[in-house]
Parts: C-alpha cells; sequence; structure tokens
C-alpha cells in the first residue's frame, strides 16, 4: 500500500518536472526567435514647452519585421523624434528614419540604416495571427522597461476584445485591444507580444495607470494594415464622414426588437458630409454601400469605423437608413479624415508657440466655428507673456488680418518680425470672450 | 506757573477722557442691537435630488430700525442670484430657514430673509415681531488714517455669544469700486461680519473679512485668514440700502443693470496702437449677442470715454469693476455711451436690461422616480460650459447617486434634447414628460443628450421587481 503511494507520489513529481520543461522549452524557443529582431528605441524628440522647443531623450521598444530593416514600433515612441538611435539585441547600434506615423493607430514604422552600419540584413521576428488569440493562451511581452533593455516577461491574455472610448489624446477608435498580465511598463512601448510560437500577435502600447498587470497591445492584424498603407504611401489616409456611432444594444430593448440589426447615429458633426447629405442623430444605418452592418455591442464599432475609413476618398458612397422597415438612402461625398495633433510652431520674437488646430483640438477645446492657431505655450518674461497672452488662447486675428490656419499665421508673423518697431494688435479668444493683445513687433535694438 | 501747567495738562487728560469711547458705555448702548442670527442652511448637493439634511449656522446682525431690520453679511444666502461667471456648483440655492434672532440671553424671536446685494456681501433679515429697539447709524464722512475704531460683534457659542469689542486702527483708504477702509483682523468672533463704531461711540458703518478670493466662496464655509484685512464700509456708502432693502422674489427679484460686454483696460499702448494717445475709456473686447449692448449697437474694439457724460477709464483690472459698479447701479435704463469707434468719437444710446439670473434662481424640476433634475438653460451656464449662445436643451442640475439615471450614464452639466422623442426645450413641460414617463411605466426610457458638444443617447433601465421579491 504505501508502496503504490509512493510510486504515485514519485510519477506526479515527474509529470510536474516534465510540464514545466515543456512551457520552459517552449518560452525558451520564443524567446529564440523574437529576440534578436528586438530594438530598443532612443529617439532625441524636439518637443514644445513654455513656448520653446527643448529637447529630450525618451526611451521605447521596437521589432523588426522584415531583414533589410523595418522597425515596428509605436507612434508615441517615434513622433516628433529628430534622431532615432536603435540598439540591437546584439548591441549594435544604428540609425533609423521614420517611414511613417499613424497616430490613430499609434503605430510607427521606422527603417534601420543597414547601409551606414555595414550590415547587409537583421534579424527580423515574424507576424503572427492575432485573430485567433484565446483568452488564457501563455504570451510574451519583450521590450525596455523604463530603459532597462533586452527584458521578457510572460503572463496570459487576459481579453481580446478590450474596448477604450476616446480620452484626450489617446485615442483608438479603429481596434479592440489585447489585455495581458505580463507585465508592461513604460519604454515597453512598441515592443513586440509574442506568442510561444514566437510570432509577433500584437504591439505594447499601454499600461493602466495605478493598475497592476493590466498591459494593452494593439492587435498585430490592425498593424498589417498600417503597414501595409505606409509601405506603398507613407502615411495612412482615411475616409471621414462625420458621424459618431453608438452600438444597439438598449436601443433593441427599448424599441422592444430583440433581433433589430444596424447601428445608430449618435452625433452628426456640423458641416461634415454626413451633415450635408441631412443625415440625423438617432437614424438606424444597416446598410454602406449595399453592405449590411451591425453593432449590437460597442466592441463591434471599431469594424465599422474601419470599414469607412476604408472607404475611396473624395467619392460618394450610399448609407441606408432603416425607419420602420422602410429604407432611405442617403448619399454622402466622403472627406478625408483629419489630424489628431498640429504642427507647431515656435515663435522666438514674441516668446510663444503655436499649434495648428486639428478637428481633434478643436472638439476638445469646444472650439466651435473659430479658425485660428492654438498659443501651446508662453516663454516667462517674453513680450507674449507681458502682453498677458496665456496658454490654450486662440490666436484669431492680428492686426485685421485674419489669421484661419498655422500657415496664414506663420507668414504674417515672418513679416511683422522683419520690421523695426510697431505695435500689432492680436485678438485671441478665451472661451466665449475675446481679449486684445498688443504685442511689439521687430527688434528695438 | 508749574500749577497752571498741571491744570491744563490735566484739563487736556479730561478732555480727551470724555472724548474717548468709554468702553463700558459702548457695550451698554449696543449689547442689546447686536444681535445672534440663528438659521438653516439646506445642503445641497448635485447628487441628492430631495434635500435631505441641512446645517444650523450662526451670524452677527445689527438691528438697524424699530420695525425690526437686521442687516448681516450675504453669507446667510450664498447662492449668486444674478448671472455670473463665478463656480456654479456648491451654493445652496435656498434661502436661509427658520431664522431666530437673540441677543445675549434676550430672545426677538423669528425672522425672515428680506433681500441681499451680492456686490456690496450684505443682507436683510427682518423681525417678525418688532422689539423697538435699534442702532443709531450716523452717516459720517469719513474715517482718518490711524484714528482708532472699535468694532462690535458676538462670540461663538463656546464664549455663550458674548458681546465682544476690539479696538483696532484705520490702515488704509481704497476708493475702488466705491469706498472703504482696511484695518487689521481681529480675535475670532461669531462671523465676521459686525458693527464698526468710532472713537466717540457713534455707529459709522459695518466691517466684513476680506473672503479669500476663490477658496472661500467656492465652498460653504468662508474662509477668513488672519493676513486678509477687514473691511470697513460706512453707512453713508450703503444707505439707500438700508432705505430700500433688496427685495427677494426668486425669479423676480430685481436685479441690477446689465449691458452684456466683457471688457478689458485700454492700456497706453493700445491708445498709442490706434491712434488715439491721449484718449482714456474701457475698452470693449466681447459683446454678448442679443445683449442691450448689441441691440444698441456697441461693437467689439469700441472705447467707451464716458457713460452719460462722466468720464470712465480703466488702466488696469482693478478699474475695470468701477465701470461695472457705475452701469449695474443706475438708476434708469437709458444710459448715453461716448465712444471712440476707428478713432473717431461716437454718442450711443443705450436701453439697459436687468442682468440675466443665475442659474440658482432658474427653475428646478426633478423627478424622483428616473433620479434626476433639471434647470433651464440660463447664460452662465451656458458660458461656463462654453455651449453656443443658442443652445437648447435643459441643463441637468442634479443626479442621483445610484439612481436609474446614473446608473444609465447621465451626468450633471449634460443638456437634455430630448426624453422619449419628446423635445424637452421647455422647463414648462418637462414636469408633465415626467409625469408621462412615470405613469407609462416601460421598462425602457431613451434620453437624447448633448455632453460638451456631442450628442448621443443614453438608456434607462426602470427595473421595477426587487431582487429581495
Amino acid at each position: 500500500m504505501r508502496k503504490t503511494a509512493l510510486f504515485i507520489l514519485f510519477l506526479f513529481i515527474i509529470n510536474n518536472v516534465k510540464a514545466e520543461d515543456t512551457i520552459s522549452k517552449s518560452i525558451l524557443s520564443a524567446k529564440k526567435k523574437v529576440f534578436p529582431a528586438l530594438v530598443h528605441i532612443q529617439p532625441i524628440k524636439e518637443i514644445f514647452s513654455s513656448g520653446e522647443k527643448r529637447k529630450v531623450r525618451v526611451t521605447g521598444s521596437g521589432v523588426i519585421i522584415s531583414p533589410d530593416g523595418y522597425v515596428l514600433t509605436n507612434n508615441h515612441v517615434a513622433e516628433k523624434a529628430q534622431y532615432l538611435r536603435c540598439t540591437l539585441s546584439s548591441r549594435q547600434e544604428l540609425e533609423a528614419k521614420i517611414v511613417g506615423l499613424d497616430e490613430w493607430t499609434d503605430l510607427a514604422l521606422l527603417k534601420l540604416d543597414l547601409k551606414k552600419a555595414g550590415l547587409k540584413k537583421v534579424p527580423y521576428a515574424e507576424l503572427g495571427d492575432s485573430d485567433k488569440l484565446q483568452v488564457g493562451q501563455i504570451v510574451l511581452a519583450l521590450g525596455s522597461p523604463l530603459g532597462l533593455s533586452r527584458s521578457l516577461s510572460m503572463g496570459v491574455i487576459s481579453s481580446i476584445d478590450r474596448y477604450f472610448e476616446d480620452m484626450g489624446d489617446m485615442v483608438s477608435p479603429y481596434n479592440l485591444w489585447i489585455q495581458t498580465d505580463a507585465a508592461i511598463n513604460p519604454g515597453n512601448s512598441g515592443g513586440p507580444l509574442v506568442n510561444l510560437e514566437g510570432k509577433v500577435i500584437g504591439i505594447n502600447s499601454r499600461a493602466m495607470i495605478f493598475g497592476e498587470n493590466l498591459g494593452f497591445a494593439i492587435p498585430i492584424k490592425t498593424a498589417k494594415g498600417v503597414i501595409k498603407q505606409i509601405m506603398k504611401n507613407g502615411k495612412v489616409e482615411r475616409t471621414w464622414i462625420g458621424i459618431n456611432w453608438q452600438e444597439i444594444r438598449e436601443y433593441r430593448k427599448y424599441i422592444g426588437n430583440k433581433k433589430l440589426e444596424g447601428v445608430l447615429i449618435a452625433n452628426v458633426v456640423k458641416n461634415s458630409p454626413a451633415d450635408k447629405a441631412g443625415l440625423k442623430a438617432g437614424f438606424l444605418v444597416t446598410k454602406i454601400n449595399g453592405k449590411n452592418i451591425s453593432a449590437v455591442y460597442r466592441e463591434e464599432l471599431p469594424k465599422i469605423r474601419l470599414l469607412i475609413s476604408q472607404l475611396p476618398l473624395n467619392k460618394t458612397i450610399t448609407i441606408t437608413v432603416s425607419d420602420k422597415n422602410k429604407e432611405r438612402e442617403y448619399k454622402i461625398k466622403t472627406e478625408k479624415q483629419g489630424k489628431i495633433s498640429g504642427k507647431e510652431l515656435q515663435c522666438d520674437e514674441w516668446g510663444i508657440s503655436v499649434e495648428e488646430i486639428t478637428p481633434h483640438i478643436s472638439r476638445n477645446y469646444q472650439l466651435g466655428k473659430e479658425n485660428g492657431v492654438l498659443i501651446s505655450g508662453v516663454r516667462r518674461g517674453s513680450p507674449a507673456d507681458e502682453a498677458k497672452i496665456q496658454n490654450g488662447n486662440i490666436i484669431i486675428s492680428i492686426d485685421n488680418f485674419a489669421v484661419n490656419n498655422l500657415a496664414e499665421f506663420e507668414k504674417k508673423y515672418n513679416e511683422i518680425i522683419k520690421e523695426k518697431g510697431g505695435m500689432h494688435l492680436l485678438r485671441l479668444k478665451i472661451g466665449k470672450r475675446n481679449y486684445f493683445a498688443i504685442i511689439k513687433g521687430g527688434n528695438n535694438d | 506757573m508749574i500749577r497752571k501747567t498741571l491744570l491744563i495738562i490735566f484739563i487736556i487728560l479730561l478732555i480727551q477722557n470724555l472724548l474717548a469711547a468709554n468702553w463700558y458705555k459702548i457695550k451698554k448702548q449696543y449689547e442689546n442691537n447686536i444681535v445672534v442670527i440663528e438659521y438653516y442652511e439646506q445642503t445641497e448637493s448635485v447628487e441628492t435630488i430631495v434635500e435631505k439634511s441641512r446645517i444650523k449656522k450662526y451670524l452677527t446682525g445689527i438691528l438697524l430700525t424699530n420695525d425690526g431690520l437686521i442687516i448681516t453679511s450675504s453669507d446667510i444666502f450664498k447662492a449668486n442670484l444674478e448671472s455670473s461667471s463665478a463656480s456654479l456648483f456648491f451654493r445652496p440655492s435656498q434661502i436661509p430657514q427658520e431664522i431666530k434672532v437673540k441677543a445675549g440671553k434676550k430672545e426677538y424671536g423669528k425672522a425672515s430673509f428680506v433681500g441681499k446685494d451680492d456686490d456690496k456681501g450684505i443682507a436683510f433679515i427682518r423681525l417678525e415681531k418688532p422689539v423697538n429697539k435699534r442702532v443709531k447709524i450716523v452717516n459720517k464722512d469719513s474715517l482718518l488714517i490711524g484714528a482708532n475704531i472699535l468694532l462690535l460683534n458676538r462670540l461663538d457659542k463656546k464664549f455663550e455669544n458674548a458681546f465682544v469689542i476690539n479696538q483696532r486702527k484705520i490702515l488704509a483708504r481704497i476708493n475702488n469700486p466705491s469706498e472703504y477702509y482696511l484695518c487689521e483682523q481681529t480675535m475670532e468672533a461669531l462671523s465676521d461680519f459686525g458693527l464698526a463704531v468710532d472713537e466717540s461711540g457713534k455707529a459709522v458703518g459695518i466691517y466684513k473679512a476680506k473672503n479669500s478670493p476663490s477658496a472661500g466662496k467656492m465652498f460653504h464655509f468662508t474662509m477668513s485668514a488672519s493676513n486678509f484685512p477687514l473691511e470697513i464700509t460706512l453707512f453713508k456708502t450703503i444707505k439707500n440700502l438700508i432705505k430700500n432693502p433688496p427685495l427677494y422674489k426668486e425669479k423676480d427679484t430685481q436685479r441690477k443693470k446689465w449691458l452684456g460686454v466683457y471688457t478689458q483696460p485700454f492700456t497706453r499702448d493700445m491708445a498709442e496702437y490706434f491712434g488715439i494717445p491721449s484718449v482714456k475709456g474701457v475698452f470693449i473686447n466681447t459683446v454678448l449677442k442679443n445683449s442691450p449692448a448689441d441691440k444698441a449697437g456697441i461693437k467689439m474694439k469700441d472705447v467707451v470715454t464716458a457713460i452719460d457724460g462722466k468720464k470712465v477709464s480703466a488702466e488696469d483690472n482693478n478699474d475695470l469693476s468701477r465701470f461695472r459698479e457705475i452701469i449695474r447701479n443706475k438708476n434708469s435704463d437709458k444710459a448715453l455711451f461716448t465712444v471712440y469707434r476707428d478713432s473717431a468719437k461716437k454718442e450711443i444710446e443705450v436701453n439697459l436690461s436687468e442682468t440675466p439670473i443665475s442659474q440658482f434662481l432658474a427653475r428646478e424640476v426633478s423627478s424622483e422616480f428616473l433620479g434626476f433634475g433639471v434647470k433651464e438653460l440660463t447664460q452662465d451656464v451656458i458660458l461656463s460650459q462654453k455651449l453656443d449662445m443658442d443652445s437648447e436643451g435643459l441643463w441637468v442640475s442634479r443626479v442621483e447617486r445610484g439612481g436609474w439615471a446614473d446608473v444609465a450614464g447621465l451626468q450633471v452639466g449634460d443638456l437634455l434634447l430630448k426624453i422619449n422623442g419628446w423635445k424637452t426645450n421647455d422647463i414648462k413641460t418637462i414636469k408633465r414628460h415626467f409625469d408621462t414617463v412615470k405613469k407609462e411605466n416601460k421598462e425602457y426610457i431613451m434620453m437624447f443628450i448633448n455632453r460638451r458638444g456631442r450628442t448621443q443617447f443614453l438608456f434607462i433601465n426602470i427595473r421595477n421587481e426587487s431582487i429581495n421579491g
């Protein structure tokens, strides 16, 4: 009896050792495949702070996805970079250039300068299939957390369809997120999330502040689409019609039709293509260009936005609205999706930096119809500071000239600073009120 | 010789003594007229529909007339009645309740709220049964810097509401927007409000602590740090208010005059820029749509140099408050503005209107069933929420925590545009919609709202059965 028990115990131990052995082996083999393709990115960025351009060095991660040195990373790692230094796993340092940025998905594609480094090819990682992921599956997160290079952490997939609403500049309208408990820290950003086959299934991008083991990765499927477009055009262009969508889960219950399909229009942006076509909030849309669309749950909204973003630009599309089982069609002329963040310009003489007002900024600041440029920083003690101009003010006009955009502002500003002396009247907007400031032009010395 | 000198000195001392205030006499003279006001303040919260609690509060008051008029601090009712850009929340919009007045051990009985003046920071209440007692006020013309001033107040409950006299010196005279004097803080009394008595024992004015500008106003309590001086206002400055106290009549409360512009100082640089270097005035930077200024044709960039022939000017922000004061306190609606436009002088006649009401005076209708309340959209809400001036809808002023609307995601500040497809533009019809919704007793209710410039639908799910059966 005792012997049997002992034997069983023995068997258990052997079994356990074996299981641990297999996982360990899988991890090691996966690591072997991806580790050489891991890149530690140290961009020197030019950012505007208190009205001045400043250089800062940040740190992030990336993954090489082709032998000729294309690197996939986050937009927030690469954007505004003046210089990109990449360190490979082999500790070799290479320079890289930006091929394309996409702020709407927070992805960026870089190209390593192999020639300069005297290399013919570099190790790269294979891209996997993020559609086949399962909750509970073991994944590895690779990167340089907090600048600690070449680090690996392990976890499982906690969720495959995490949905995030837009929050300020953090937007992700076109994708759901992979949630993992593998440790993702700042600096891991842009690094790969890898399955046990050693294939990249996501790009680690976000972590929850004050959360523990809550990391989020962009599915590689989203990245694949972005890579394809950037390779082709150097940028990602999207189509925009000006509708905010809402899922119909509760609407179904409200009207008492459990089988209702479609998606609800929550908001129509003023003067957008949809507005011009006569679409209104509250309409139930069932088809786009004859193709059925439906979002019962909000997790289904990204795919509808993606579908619209991929429609041809400046072309007429048909939207079918269902109203009490009757269908109506609306023709909409598509437009190009605007930017999130705008270009910035430093105005040394006045001591301010100004930013282009994108549709995104306009919405966040609730600017309405106002055209102009946004003051993103004011240098202390500068002429602008003395004229009580503040961060967040909008410059509407200079003297009697309206400045409708950054280009118009830049032109006017350059004209003014060439003059000697003189005074200029700036009309600024603060919320619903104006403020007029006098700035003395040019160098008075 | 020596005797004579001594006599003179003695006489001088005697006269001085006679002239100087005798504290005992002052106590006797004023003790019964400096009263303790006891009242209840409703604690208002955006998270409850029904007011559940109230706080007992105390203030010092001064009996002014034989028929029982008492002046006190406007802290007694903190809500701004007129449209202003001040913070929107945290202030009770209900007048003080169950006011009782006493002086030491003498009970004067119940009193009711009369009205208040936010610019001056004073309020009035009236005893139900007059007690035939009053402070004899003196309209003294000015106070001398360095002169002694006695500040009369009541201490708080732990000191048995004892009558207290503090002696201070007048430190400064300020003329903007209207005349007042500063002196140092005194010991902490029942309230930062009391009677100011001059050296000869005459009641010359009231004193108030200058509240810390922002923090104190935002919360229920008044923050008066010791580094903020006390302000003494002479009775002559407020004699018209005492004669005709402002009357609180909810939405019909008489309000001050309104032009409907935003202004900024017209600096020398600006004068030079506009080619009118010698002109002084007030610069109009914004004209609100459909305001009296807009209707009269006052334009952005106009420089106002005179109102009814009286010169106005502002070199810094402090001067702007005087401009505001002149307009607000005008007796008639008609005002003649002298302005410079494109360096040419112009005269514009304006029909001033009453200042629009603030959200505190706006009618509120709430549905206990749905768990939220709405108010009509007032101008102060439109401006502070950066809404378009022609915005529609009612403004969600309360959402009951844990109520059905809260669960559905409704937030304070949302604009309610529709409920179950009915437009909700009018506070008069919303009550009917609320009643219908309750009567219909459907499981789902659809609301169409505008949140920060973007519309969306919210669905309220009413669950009638409780899980306990």
